[in-house]
Formats: structure tokens, C-alpha cells, sequence
């Protein structure tokens, strides 16, 4: 039986639902130390002085750290990835000389236990002198107030994208739409487990890591230098992480802390755990970004034909991986439309904010919202119905070329938007939607088309900075036949809650003709087994692709291995020998006879008992490893031209809303998703990602924000206040799947999981339509009761939007 | 701060097995669990009882640990994710989460069980409506809890017999 | 988070009088209120120690107060820094004196503004606390700066 396309037992489920799992904080050793951070209130203010004397003779303390100590402990500041003058940017884990938002550690505390680490903590005195608080990127831009002395500027970036004939689409075009200011809020899907670590660091040089971070390969490229030790002298692991969501790819900065306390103490295990008022002030948001001046040309059919506009990033205190944002969304410049015409400019701001990292549809959701607004504003505008505008101006035939030279691999939008459509109950709720509208109500039905661009091709980071040694992507997967003949396999994944375990032995399963219980896949991730590359990790949906495409690539070489030693055990040819079980087990057997061989036999041959092997066979060593790379090349970093994801899995949803008019309250009366990632592996895993992934961009869309006060504090630093979405506001949602397979990956599978930031999107077209006719715009992607109430409150007030119709 | 703390003297009997400690008053009641007692199935989520990743069950009420100090404990019945399995044998919500894709990363999900637990002990045969609203203080940050819904409704099922 | 406030009071003690209490650190802090305890510096500048309680959550706040103006008899003006349970605070309060009917008018105004946990805890509630605050603290001027019967101002 076929194993791809099944819902086999998850295998991590057996751990979990036991309450078994292994988290960082679930680590217990003897002698174990805790870590403290004491933390910057202020978001802009000068360090005068920090007193450690009281926190120090505080029985149980056992050290402290300062930046200024740090400083002097790190070879180096952390590399950041931008270009000059972003290059320049200092940037120590715990703040020297200045605190540039609120919640930067500013000192640490190691103690016997993390009650007395926090107890030394309240005693640290820090004196401050306060600065004025940059809140907006811009704001940021006009450089009144430079965070950065050594950058000279508060601006980490800018580029023109430019595509097509832009000015002549203009001059030629029926209808021209102008939307002053969209704005895309600050959120993160803040997984539930917080960021951890244990950190040793031996007095001979070793420095072990358990951690949560979610991608390894590039937080030790980081960490080695950044702490003047070799690669190799880091042993990083990770086990179960409770959700990354991308948020944990940047928390090696407090592993650099944790770090370099346990070298203070002498080589002792020092643990740290965030609270979650930690993680929410200091640990990343998600990307804040402006559209400005956008300017739509329309033909006389409703077709868009030309965009151009102004974006700004606000990318928080530190660049760091954020400059990557600024290129990343040009992975879906034209998003799921036909548009050959843009011209974008792109910038990039430090504000006295948190600094900015990967979250769940990372940059991308970011600019497929600002699309989907145009789409729906321009349907507004000239009075188009939103499904019918976007089947004018679907891609419709693939594989598509983008203007900038990414290539759609396969898709169907057309068929997902009657899928969705089928499933919501359209027809049945535009007549309700009339007889809503007839009584005063406010109804609303929003379409949002969705891209989850997978499998990056770093060199895009080129186009960002020419001077960064990355292009490319690649996973790497070991399997071996060990000498009691299991199955082991390692992924270099490093996952946190995707099923890696499952799929991957699904993949084996079905390669060795075996079932997936017969394969061992070790969890976690372990530098030690030899199974990583710099591009290592969890993110930029492509597991299905790179993680089980190293898979699938070592088993074909296992199983080329595994037919010489048969062959030679058996003394059949290759050809005629076929895999399975048998009554010993997993075997390779003579086909037409009941002469076989079991992968103990193979193990112990290969391991134990190899005298008896033909010399020809010396090679075979039933342990493989594999590197799986897509086949990408260098971007023209001129032109920002070239192929920057290998494959596009699409998501359509459709929301109903119907609004409060006292209150502004958005309330979800039926919600549909449709996914299409190719070849589904699992549909139970999928299913579960799609889910997922809806859940994040509601909580965003309708609750979640990071909102800062004008002295930048972060006035929503508790869950209490932060309310991510529970059971109460996640509506039920019928869920359908169309596949088209993608032609780029081995199996036809689509990286998936990020969702592309559907709901927002929908939810946004949802507001727009139930508030028709109320002369509102929307125009912001934070749709609370309050937002909302505001929107009908502002009503008179300009929609910042004029159409101007030359034909 | 810097003076000493008297140590208090408790007994919680968790998972059916009796335990005497001393304690500092101000040690939570999921540090106990966690950190004294090395169960660490009890996860925290956050700091203001939101996220419910510590609910275990006090005299079978469903309760955050993080909220509860250990000496307020003392004396009481306490059931973590750790003493669902018997003899062997999982507990059907432990099952029915597993079989209906109700985890993924699983960090919330002893939390989620826990609640689900007294749930069901409330209502053997809940509504849509009654399941969101006896997990609405447990977050789940992966499943979207369509599926964590569904699970409860099949443990409910199978308990029914 | 910033809180503006200004008022004005009528007092019949001479505007010198006035001035000598309010721009003298160890009469004018007192008046504080929630005060504890007071440690001068120098002349110009003392560290304050309050109590500070909202809710539940309660602590001893520290206050590095600072005479930044004195300008005798017509203006003084303060400059707190304050830090409490990871959270800080900045002040501002200033006095300016006009004699009218044979006493002074004393106009006071000020800013405080808020930094870290406490706001994000409990932002809503520091507003009217602060103002509650504010308004005791004027009150405790104006009864020390009145020379009848209980006034305390005589030195």
C-alpha cells in the first residue's frame, strides 16, 4: 500500500498527549543556575550607570553581567545583514551604553535558583537619562533622533523595484485609483511555550546549547563569531519546541547571554526561561509596513494593469534578519495576479520598538494584504462585484513568470474560489446579505486569495546586500540500517509541532515498502549527528519539499546499497530483487520466490560480520546521508530579477461578518478555507496547518495588536492585554482542498503552513463590503471593536481614495 | 527580598501519591509540580492566567498552577497529565486528541486535557457551545482548536460508551 | 504615557514666604504624597522615597529629586526620576508666584510620564491615581502654606 496521502498515528503524539514531551524547560541537572534579565523601561534613553554591588552580595547570587562587560566578552557585536549603513549597527545582546526599546536587557543575573536570580535582579540599579521615543517608521525616517550613532541613520534600506512599462500603463489606462495610506499592523503568533535555554560552556572550549530555536543552521553562523568560537565547538540541540511560528528563529541572542554567563560561572549549566511579558516586550514582532501614494492603472474591463507605490518597514530596534523582509515579498510581487507593471519603492526604518522577526507568513502576508485591498478597493470603486474582479485578474496559466522573474509553479484559483464558494454557502448568503442590508444591517462577505511562496532561494539575501555569501537553500536527511537492522533516521528540521517525525517516515515507508511504525525518525535536531547545513531549520514553508526531498534522495541511495548487498547475499540480480515484510521483518526478497533477505541480516553484516563480504562491497556502509538542493541560481541583483521560491501553495478564504453598528464588534458567522499545497502527504497534517495558520490570522485581524503608546511603551505587554485568540472567537471552519502538483518537487507536494496571511486579507474584504455604502475605506488591518466602532464614528472623514476615469 | 523566608511545611497528594515538602511561601504551585516534584508534563505559558498550559486538576477542579501558591495546596488532591494513563492504558481524551489531529507542537495540550477532564466530568455529553466555552482558558496556538473541539466530542463518545 | 496637569491656589502668605517653602527641598517633599523618607544630596537635589500602590501591586518608589529651577520669588520648578518594580517614572512640577491682595497666587503645573510594566499593567488606572495623587499633594501645599491654626509653614 501507498503511505503518501494517509493519515497514519502521528508518532510525536505518543510523547506528547503523555505529558513526556522534552521542552527546554522541562531540562533539570544537578548544580543547574538560573538566568534573571533586568530590563530597559524606558523605549530611548542613555545607560549612565548600572549598580550590581547589592545583586551581587545577595546570598545565592552567583554573578552578573553588563553590556559594557559583554562587550568587552564578544569578539564582536552580532552581524546584521543589511548593507551599509545598517552594517555598522552595533548589536550586543544586552545594551551597550544605550537602551533603544523598551524591555532591552540591560544586565543579567545568574542565581541558584530563578527566584533568586529575579530577587538580585530588583536589586541592580540602572541609572537612565531619557530620549525622545521614535514610534512611527515615518517618523523614523525624517532622522531627528538617531538610535543608531554608528549607522548615522535611522533608514536600514531602500530599493526600487521596477517591472514592465509603469508610466506608459499609466498613460494609456481607463481608470486610475489612488489609496493615500494603508497600514499593516504589529503582531506575532507568539507560540505558547516562550523562548528557553541551557547553555554550557566549558572551561576547554565546548559550549553546549539545549534551546528552542527553529533555525539552528543559521543562529550558529551567527553565535560563532558573535561569541570567538568555532562551529564545531557548539553543540546546539533542540527537542519538542512548543510552536516557533518563525518567532524563535531570532532568540540567539539571549543564547549568546546564557552563554556567556555560564562561562562567568566557570563552565556551569546556566538555564534560562522567558515569562511572557518578557516575550512579548523584547523577543520580536512581526513586520509592521506603510503603503503610501499607491496608485492603481485599471484598464476599461476592471483589468489592473500597472501599481505603484511606497512601502516602508518598520523593522523595530535592530535589523538584524529583518533587512531579508524588504526582498522577501517580492516573492509574490504580482500576488495570485496577472499585473506585469509595478513600480515599488521599499524602505526600511529602526524604531524604539521590538525588533522585528519572522512570523508566520513572513513579509509576504504583508504585501499580498496591501494587494488584496487594492483588488477589493478598485472593485469598490468602480462598482465591480470583489469575485468578479479577482477572476479578471486571476493568473490563470502556469507554470507563470512574474514580472520579476519568479516562477508560479502550478495552481487553479478559479476552481478554489468556486470551491470556497460552494462550501460557505455563497448564493444562500448574498440573499441574506440583502435582506441584512434592507433592514440596517451590517453584512459583509470578503474574498482573500493567498500565497505561501515555499522554499526559498537565499539568494535573494543578494538583492538585500551583494556582498552576503548565501544563495540557494538545502536540507540534508541521514538514514541507516543499524546493526540490529532498524531504521534511523535524523532531519536537520529541527521541528516545532509540524509532524516531521510522521511525514518522514511516511516518505520511508513508502520508498522501503515498509510501514511507517517499522521507522525510527530521531526528534529534535542535534549538530552531533552530522545532519545540518547553514540552511537548517524550520521556516519558509518547505518541509515537504527540501526536508522530505532529503529524505526520499537518501533512501534511493540506502536502497541502491541495500540491492548490491542483497544481491550479493542472495546471489540474485539487482533487478530482480523487490522490498517489503516478510515473515522476518522489513526485507528485500528474489522476486517469484520465497527467498529473502532481513535488514538484521544486512545490519549485522555490514556491521558485525563483514569477513564474509565480497571485497566490491567494501563502500557499503547502509549509512547514508543526504543533502537535498533545489535547483536555483544566483538572482540579477541589478534588475532584482530571478527565481525566489520554488513552489506556490495557494489559499482562498471567504469570511462572513456582520457588525455591531452600536459597538463596531466584528462577529464571524461562517468561514471557509480552501488550501491547495500540490500533493498532499497528509491530509490530517495539512488540514491541521491550514487551521492553524487561519487561527493566527483572525486572533490578528480581529484582536491581536502590539500597541504602542507615544513614549513607546508597549501597552499591550500581557496576554491579558495582548488576548490572543481562544475558542470563543474561532469560528468553525469548513475546510476543502484542491491539489495541483507542483512539477518542481520530487513527490509534487507544495511547502505549506504559513497560510499566507489569509484571514487577514478576508476579514479586511469582509469589513470593506458589510460597511458598503457607509463611505468607509478600509484601510488598516487590525479590525478590534474598537477599530471598527472608529471606522463608522470617522465615516465623513475622507476615504483617502480618489478614482479618476479618463476613458 | 534579601531576608529569609521561613519555609512552610505541605502535603499534596498528587496523581494519587502523598508528598511532604518544605516550601518557601512564594513557590507556585506549578514550580512544586514542576520543579520539586520533577513533573514536568505541567507546562507555563504565561504570567497572568490566560493561557491555562498549567491547568491540573485541584480536588478535581480544573486550575492554572501558576496562579495558586503551593502552600494554598496543602492538603489538596491533585491530578496532572501524568496520572491520566492507567495501567497501561490511555485515557480516552488522550486518544481522541491523538486521533483527531487535537496537538501538534503539544505544549498546550496537558493543559487542554486537564480542562477537558473536568468538562466532561460536568457535562458527559457537551455541545459545540459548552466545549468552547470549558477550554476558552486554555490557548492553543497550532490547531486552531477546530480539531481539539472535535476531540473532546469523540472522547465524550467513547466514555459514553 | 504622559500626564499633564496645571491649577492655581490663593494663599494670604507673602509671595517670599511662599517661594523660601517651596523651593526648599525638605519642606517641599514632605508634601509628597505616600511620602516615607527623605536623604538630601546636596542643596539642590534629594532621593525621595514614596509608597506606591495600585491594586495589588505595591512598592517602595525611589524619586531623585532635583530643585532645577529657583528663580526667588517668582518661580521653582522640580525634576523627579523615579524607578519602581522595573518601571519608571519622570516629573516635572513647577511653581510660579504673583502677588495679588496682599498675598500670592500660586500657579503649578507639571508632567508625569510613565515607563514599563506598571503602565502596561495597569495603564487605564494610573490616570486617575495619578490625579488623585496630585490633587493630595496640592491640597498638602496649600494647608502648609496656611498660617492659621495647624499651618505648618512658620519656619
Amino acid at each position: 500500500m501507498s503511505w503518501i496521502g494517509k493519515s497514519p498515528e502521528r508518532k510525536e503524539d505518543q510523547r506528547l498527549i503523555r505529558g513526556r514531551g522534552l521542552f527546554v524547560d522541562d531540562k533539570q541537572s544537578y548544580g543547574l543556575l538560573h538566568l534573571h534579565l533586568v530590563r530597559s523601561p524606558y523605549a530611548h534613553a542613555q545607560i549612565l550607570s548600572i549598580d550590581v554591588a547589592a545583586a551581587e552580595a545577595l546570598p545565592g547570587v552567583i554573578c552578573t553581567l553588563t553590556g559594557a562587560e559583554v562587550k568587552d566578552l564578544m569578539p564582536e557585536s552580532f552581524m546584521e545583514l543589511g548593507p551599509e549603513p545598517a552594517a555598522s549597527i552595533r548589536d550586543y545582546p544586552l545594551a551597550v551604553g544605550k537602551a533603544i526599546f523598551q524591555g532591552e536587557p540591560v544586565a543579567a543575573v545568574v542565581a541558584e535558583t530563578p527566584a533568586l536570580a529575579a530577587d538580585g535582579g530588583a536589586l541592580i540599579e540602572v541609572d537612565y537619562d531619557m530620549l525622545d521615543a521614535v514610534v512611527t517608521a515615518e517618523q523614523a525616517l525624517e532622522d531627528k533622533d538617531i538610535l543608531h550613532e554608528s549607522a548615522g541613520t535611522n533608514q536600514t534600506w531602500q530599493g526600487v523595484y521596477e517591472y514592465g512599462e509603469v508610466d506608459k500603463a499609466f498613460a494609456e489606462a481607463a481608470t486610475v485609483v489612488a489609496i493615500d495610506r494603508l497600514h499593516f499592523h504589529r503582531f506575532a503568533s507568539t507560540p505558547v511555550e516562550n523562548n528557553a535555554v541551557v547553555a554550557e560552556w566549558l572551561p576547554h572550549g565546548d559550549l553546549n546549547f539545549f534551546c528552542n530555536n527553529s533555525f539552528v543552521g543559521f543562529a550558529q553562523q551567527l553565535l560563532a563569531p558573535a561569541l570567538g568560537i568555532s562551529v564545531d565547538q557548539m553543540h546546539i540541540k533542540t527537542h519538542d519546541i512548543g510552536g516557533s511560528f518563525g518567532n524563535k528563529i531570532s532568540n540567539y541572542t539571549q543564547m549568546a547571554i546564557a552563554a556567556l554567563a555560564s562561562r562567568k560561572t566557570g563552565g556551569r549549566s546556566v538555564k534560562w526561561v522567558e515569562t511572557r511579558t518578557e516575550h512579548l516586550l523584547s523577543s520580536g514582532h512581526g513586520n509592521e509596513r506603510t503603503f503610501l501614494d499607491t496608485e492603481v492603472a485599471l484598464d476599461k474591463n476592471g483589468v489592473i494593469t500597472a501599481v505603484r507605490s511606497r512601502h516602508i518597514d518598520d523593522c523595530g530596534a535592530y535589523p538584524r534578519y529583518e533587512p531579508l523582509g524588504c526582498v522577501i515579498w517580492s516573492q509574490v510581487l504580482p500576488a495570485t495576479y496577472g499585473v506585469r507593471n509595478f513600480r515599488i519603492d521599499f524602505s526600511q526604518a529602526v524604531t524604539n520598538k521590538c525588533p522585528a522577526v519572522p512570523n508566520r507568513g513572513y513579509s509576504r502576508m504583508q504585501h499580498l494584504w496591501f494587494m488584496e485591498r487594492i483588488i477589493d478597493i478598485c472593485a469598490h470603486e468602480l462598482d465591480i462585484p470583489a469575485d468578479e474582479m479577482r477572476l479578471k485578474n486571476y493568473i490563470t496559466e502556469f507554470p507563470y513568470t512574474t514580472p520579476n522573474g519568479c516562477v508560479y509553479d502550478s495552481g487553479n484559483y478559479p476552481a478554489m474560489l468556486e470551491k470556497a464558494k460552494e462550501l460557505i454557502g455563497w448564493d444562500d448568503w448574498k440573499k441574506k446579505q440583502a435582506d441584512a442590508r434592507g433592514e440596517g444591517r451590517l453584512l459583509g462577505i470578503g474574498i482573500g486569495t493567498t500565497l505561501d511562496s515555499g522554499t526559498n532561494n537565499f539568494g535573494q539575501a543578494r538583492i538585500m546586500n551583494p556582498h552576503l555569501p548565501f544563495s540557494g537553500n538545502s536540507e540534508v536527511a541521514t538514514i541507516r540500517i543499524d546493526l540490529q537492522g532498524s531504521v534511523i533516521v535524523t532531519l536537520g528540521s529541527g521541528p516545532s509541532g509540524q509532524s516531521h517525525e510522521t511525514t518522514a517516515s511516511q516518505v520511508v515507508a513508502e520508498e522501503l515498502g515498509i510501514s511507517p511504525d517499522l521507522v525510527r525518525v530521531r526528534s529534535g535536531f542535534d549538530t552531533g549527528w552530522n545532519t545540518f547545513v547553514g540552511h537548517s531549520g524550520s521556516y519558509a514553508s518547505q518541509f515537504a519539499v527540501t526536508g522530505l526531498s532529503a529524505v526520499h534522495g537518501a533512501c534511493e541511495k540506502l536502497k541502491a546499497e541495500m540491492r548490491r548487498l542483497a544481491a550479493f547475499i542472495l546471489e540474485a540480480s539487482e533487478e530482480d530483487l523487490e522490498f517489503g515484510i516478510g515473515d522476518e521483518g522489513p526485507q528485500l526478497s528474489v522476486k517469484g520466490t520465497d527467498q529473502a533477505v532481513n535488514y538484521w541480516y544486512m545490519g549485522n553484516l555490514v556491521n558485525n560480520d563483514n569477513a564474509v563480504l565480497a571485497g566490491e562491497l567494501g563502500d557499503v556502509t547502509l549509512n547514508i546521508r543526504h543533502v537535498y538542493r533545489p535547483p536555483f541560481t544566483v538572482p540579477d541583483t541589478e534588475r532584482k530579477y530571478g527565481n525566489l521560491t520554488l513552489t506556490y501553495a495557494a489559499q482562498l478564504h471567504i469570511a462572513v461578518i456582520e457588525i455591531d453598528r452600536a459597538f463596531g464588534h466584528p462577529k464571524i458567522l461562517a468561514y471557509a478555507a480552501v488550501d491547495d499545497c500540490g500533493t498532499v502527504i497528509n491530509p490530517k497534517i495539512v488540514g491541521g496547518q491550514v487551521h492553524g495558520a487561519t487561527a493566527h490570522g483572525i486572533g490578528a485581524a480581529i484582536m491581536e495588536i502590539f500597541q504602542y503608546d507615544e513614549t513607546g511603551n508597549l501597552l499591550t505587554s500581557s496576554f491579558s492585554d495582548y488576548c490572543p485568540i481562544t475558542s470563543m472567537n474561532m469560528p468553525d471552519v469548513q475546510y476543502g482542498s484542491i491539489q495541483t502538483p507542483s512539477p518542481f518537487s520530487y513527490n509534487g507536494a507544495k511547502g505549506m503552513g504559513e497560510g499566507g496571511g489569509a484571514p487577514l486579507h478576508t476579514v479586511s474584504a469582509a469589513i470593506q463590503d458589510a460597511l458598503y455604502g457607509e463611505g468607509v475605506i478600509v484601510r488598516e488591518s487590525h479590525h478590534s471593536a474598537n477599530s471598527v466602532f472608529a471606522l463608522l464614528r470617522d465615516s465623513d472623514e475622507s476615504t483617502g481614495v480618489q478614482v479618476e476615469t479618463r476613458q | 527580598m534579601s531576608e529569609v523566608i521561613e519555609k512552610v511545611s505541605i502535603r499534596i497528594t498528587i496523581n494519587g501519591q502523598s508528598y511532604r515538602r518544605k516550601v518557601e511561601p512564594r513557590l507556585l504551585l506549578v514550580q512544586f509540580i514542576r520543579e520539586e516534584l520533577g513533573l514536568t508534563g505541567t507546562h507555563v505559558g504565561c504570567d497572568v492566567t490566560y493561557c491555562g498550559a498549567c491547568t491540573v486538576l485541584v480536588d478535581d477542579k480544573p486550575t492554572k498552577s501558576c496562579t495558586l501558591l503551593a502552600v494554598q495546596a496543602d492538603g489538596c488532591e491533585i491530578l496532572t497529565v501524568e496520572g491520566l494513563e492507567q495501567d497501561g492504558e490511555l485515557h480516552p481524551l488522550q486518544k481522541a486528541f491523538s486521533e483527531n489531529h487535537g496537538l501538534q507542537c503539544g505544549y498546550c495540550t496537558p493543559g487542554m486535557l486537564m480542562s477537558s477532564m473536568a468538562l466532561l466530568a460536568e457535562k458527559p455529553d457537551p455541545s459545540p457551545a459548552e466545549i468552547r466555552k470549558g477550554i476558552s482558558g486554555n490557548l492553543c496556538r497550532c490547531t486552531g482548536y477546530n480539531n481539539i473541539i472535535k476531540s473532546i466530542q469523540a472522547a465524550a463518545r467513547e466514555m459514553a460508551g | 504615557m504622559a500626564i499633564l496637569f496645571e491649577g492655581e491656589f490663593e494663599i494670604t502668605r507673602s509671595r517670599e514666604e511662599t517661594f523660601a517653602f517651596l523651593a526648599d527641598t525638605q519642606k517641599f517633599a514632605p508634601c509628597l504624597p505616600t511620602f516615607e523618607s527623605l536623604e538630601m544630596e546636596d542643596d539642590e537635589s534629594a532621593t525621595v522615597k514614596i509608597k506606591i500602590g495600585i491594586g495589588k501591586i505595591r512598592g517602595i518608589a525611589t524619586i531623585n529629586l532635583v530643585l532645577e529651577e529657583s528663580e526667588s520669588p517668582t518661580r521653582a520648578r522640580y525634576s523627579g526620576k523615579g524607578s519602581v518594580m522595573g518601571s519608571a517614572f519622570n516629573l516635572i512640577a513647577g511653581f510660579d508666584l504673583e502677588e495679588i491682595n496682599g498675598g500670592t497666587l500660586v500657579k503649578w503645573s507639571g508632567e508625569l510620564k510613565m515607563f514599563g510594566k506598571l503602565v502596561a499593567l495597569a495603564g487605564g488606572l494610573i490616570k486617575p491615581i495619578a490625579k488623585k495623587d496630585i490633587k493630595r499633594l496640592i491640597d498638602a501645599l496649600q494647608k502648609a502654606l496656611d498660617p492659621g491654626p495647624g499651618g505648618q509653614a512658620a519656619g
